[in-house]
């Protein structure tokens, strides 16, 4: 026994290899490399023409001071020192990241109180659902424009503040410098909270029925089991909702562009609407535009690799 | 296929590629048009174009195609092919053609989409290549189009300037007619004051470009005379900013106008929030599409003009790159589409008025004519044919610029600055944008 059994140990693995080796030399006789190849090929061509020739090109750009309509220069590391002392662009990134810092907590906090009250079941949630969701099929300029129109001095918000004595001059929501980026922040939230209630009641509904019962039956309230046993199990998806509304909080655009044009005195100018006044219109320096791209394009990368880092982390805990 | 070749492979692929995006990204040098010849527009008529429009398909399709059909009759060796692009998409269009040396022969273009190019020098300077047509146009519409070294970038097309549209009901609520209507920036401001004091509407709507008007109706220069300095904080300018900040606190200005969208002035005035509108007559028409209640009582007048420089002008032209290889034909046809019997025949079916003295001559424009479109249309083109329009004090103050300037001074007109401070931080941002530019 004591002799057999590392023996055993020992070529368990070995023959594992072989195993493999025969395995993959069956299946690379039945398909060939260019098999593989050409099954990837559509969806290469499309990564390389629309990311990856995109990308490169945008990082030769930073380098030059070409405009919009092309030619240029290379001017070495030049549109980076300009963009390192440039208060406009520091003051963009900050609002950018006060954006990332207020909305991307309320999101979450939200989408997942939201999928909890969803999740119980009660009378009325399938009209709820539906409500919740419905946000998501209407373009973000519709909403912007709407929300602008709620915004107006004699729009609805204001009625309403005026009719129960709240207010008495109309709230200048969308043009007071100290509360303009928050009320944009509001249609953020409020257009995206759908999307990701839907990502985490699908992980809701895919956790243990069983682990819940047995916490029930042990006396533990409804609370308790919520935030010892249920969160617990979405912790990932909870993680995935908070990285993807940072990424898409750090790219705000459409908002910020409908709705104030970035105003006033760009006191909701963000980093994308700051890249495309520069770039795009009415400037057209490409060659400043892109390193402020790639800038961008750096932070969304930290974001994501937080969110992988995070992950890995979680995976190892268990 | 062993590890060194894939590796080969690999590095020959990123390359090429490498080298191609190279080429994309800084292509189009301004020293191409050399190489492809320059100027060469004294050969034959013949060989196939292409003619690129601003969102002119479907309302002119059969104008458009008319056109084609009238040239090829002409020059029956030549053929034109029309392609008609959005108008939010133009300018990113063109960036993306001139970048890949794919520009259309002739570009139907309005001056701020054409700056980069002109400034590049990647169109034929109509001055060198066309200068004896000048005297058939107007003459501030032939002065808009100078860019830097390019004296005339375009062949002038088609025009608009404004009349001014009234809300007579809101006047008459204010105790005003039509006959108090003011004829300056100065005297808007003045009445704006008084309407706001008697009604529950305002006078009007600043705008970006409106703000820039006034300036200019102020005196303010804007920039020094070669346009590489900013030139906005000036006693005019802080009078004017003041009196934008007094009107805004009395009501005097839409609450919500500093950060409203551009072209939202309609929908105010259309909803009786202003008493007035200065604007181009093509807007009467949507005014009574969206509002028939209020077109029921809007009248027309003169224009709001600045003391010594007239009412503002906005023109498309009609710009041949030098990038065409076949810019004999590419010419023709731009000086076929900008002559007066075809300019009047695009302004009889549309809102838009002739760069053509010779169109602006016919009796369409001349006779006032009982309605209220055509008051307005003899009253823009009496504009147009007298010289009381102007374009920019200086090309450096274009949409960037004005922008810029609308944006520094929006806090001061909402009364959450110190005019003064707008203005100084104002002329230290443009003078930096002008500075930049000139890098």
């Amino acid at each position: 026994m004591t002799l057999t059994a590392p023996a055993r140990t020992e070529r368990a693995p070995g023959a594992a290899r072989d195993r493999h080796k025969r395995t993959q030399r069956a299946l690379g006789k039945r398909n060939p490399w260019y098999v593989s190849a050409a099954f990837m090929a559509p969806v290469l061509a499309v990564q390389v023409t629309f990311l990856f020739v995109p990308l490169v090109n945008t990082f030769i750009l930073s380098f030059t001071d070409a405009q919009t309509i092309g030619g240029g220069s290379f001017i070495g590391l030049e549109n980076f020192q300009r963009l390192a002392s440039d208060p406009l662009f520091w003051s963009a990134t900050g609002r950018s990241v006060l954006y990332m810092a207020v909305v991307v907590p309320t999101i979450t906090a939200l989408s997942v109180s939201l999928a909890l009250l969803i999740n119980t079941g009660l009378r009325g949630s399938g009209v709820v659902r539906g409500i919740l969701f419905s946000p998501l099929v209407m373009p973000m300029a519709i909403v912007a424009m709407m929300f602008e129109w709620f915004y107006r001095s004699d729009g609805m918000i204001n009625q309403m503040l005026h009719a129960v004595h709240l207010v008495n001059e109309p709230v200048r929501f969308l043009s007071d410098p100290s509360i303009a980026l928050f009320s944009i922040m509001v249609v953020t939230i409020w257009k995206s909270s759908g999307l990701y209630t839907l990502i985490l009641l699908a992980a809701l509904q895919n956790t243990s029925k069983e682990l819940d019962e047995a916490a029930e039956l042990d006396g533990a309230g409804w609370l308790r089991r919520t935030w010892q046993i249920t969160l617990p199990q979405v912790r990932g998806t909870i993680v995935l909702v908070g990285i993807l509304a940072a990424i898409a909080a750090i790219r705000v655009f459409t908002e910020p562009y409908i709705m104030t044009g970035g105003g006033p005195s760009r006191t909701t100018e963000t980093i994308v609407l700051y890249l495309y006044r520069n770039g795009i219109a009415p400037g057209t320096d490409a060659g400043y535009a892109s390193a402020i791209s790639l800038f961008l394009f750096s932070v969304v990368v930290i974001i994501s690799a937080a969110r992988w880092l995070a992950t890995r982390r979680m995976d190892g805990a268990r | 296929m062993s590890q060194l070749k894939r590796t080969g492979m690999s590095v020959s692929v990123a390359g090429l590629a490498a080298l191609s995006l190279v080429a994309c990204g800084l292509g189009g040098e301004p020293g191409d048009a050399a190489t492809a010849g320059g100027s060469n527009v004294d050969g034959e008529v013949t060989g196939a174009i292409t003619f690129q429009t601003m969102q002119l398909s479907p309302t002119f399709d059969d104008f458009i195609n008319g056109l084609i059909e009238d040239f090829e009759d002409e020059y029956p060796d030549a053929t034109v092919e029309w392609v008609d692009v959005p108008s939010a998409g133009t300018a990113q269009k063109i960036a993306a053609d001139a970048a890949s040396g794919n520009l259309a022969d002739v570009l139907d273009l309005d001056v701020a989409t054409l700056a980069p190019l002109a400034r590049d020098g990647r169109v034929l300077d109509m001055a060198e290549v066309a200068g004896e047509d000048e005297a058939d146009f107007v003459d501030t519409a032939w002065g808009m189009f100078a860019f830097g070294d390019v004296e005339v970038a375009a062949l002038p097309w088609y025009l608009n300037t404004p009349i001014l549209m009234m809300n007579t009901a809101v006047l008459d609520e204010a105790g005003l007619t039509p006959e108090d209507a003011p004829q300056t920036y100065r005297e808007m401001l003045a009445q704006a004051e008084v309407i706001a004091d008697r009604t529950d509407a305002a006078a009007f709507q600043p705008t970006v470009r409106e703000l820039l008007n006034m300036m200019i109706s102020y005196g303010v220069p804007m920039t020094n005379e070669d346009g590489t300095e900013a030139v906005v904080d000036t006693p005019e300018a802080l009078e004017l900013v003041e009196q934008l900040r007094d009107l805004y606190e009395v009501g005097g200005i839409p609450a919500d106008a500093l950060t409203a969208q551009q072209r939202s002035e309609i929908e105010t005035f259309q909803e009786g929030r202003t008493a007035y509108l200065n604007t181009g007559p093509s807007r009467l028409g949507i005014v009574a599409e969206n509002a028939p209640e209020t077109y029921e009582v809007v009248e027309v007048g003169e224009p709001l003009r600045s003391e010594d420089a007239g009412a503002w002008l906005v023109a498309h032209g009609l710009a041949v790159p030098t990038t065409s290889a076949n810019q004999a034909t590419a010419l023709a046809f731009a000086r076929f589409v900008a002559n007066a019997e075809n300019q009047l025949a695009l302004a009889q079916q549309s809102s838009v008025f002739p760069s053509n003295s010779g169109a602006l001559e016919d009796p369409f424009f001349a006779e006032p004519g009982d309605s209220v479109e055509e008051r307005a249309r003899a009253v823009a083109a009496e504009s147009l044919r007298s010289g009381a329009t102007y374009d920019r004090p200086h090309e450096a103050v274009d949409t960037e610029y004005e922008e810029e300037l609308w944006s520094q001074l929006q806090l001061a007109i909402m009364g959450d600055q110190e005019p003064a401070e707008a203005l100084a931080r104002a002329e230290e941002a443009l003078m930096a944008m002008l500075q930049g530019r000139s890098r």
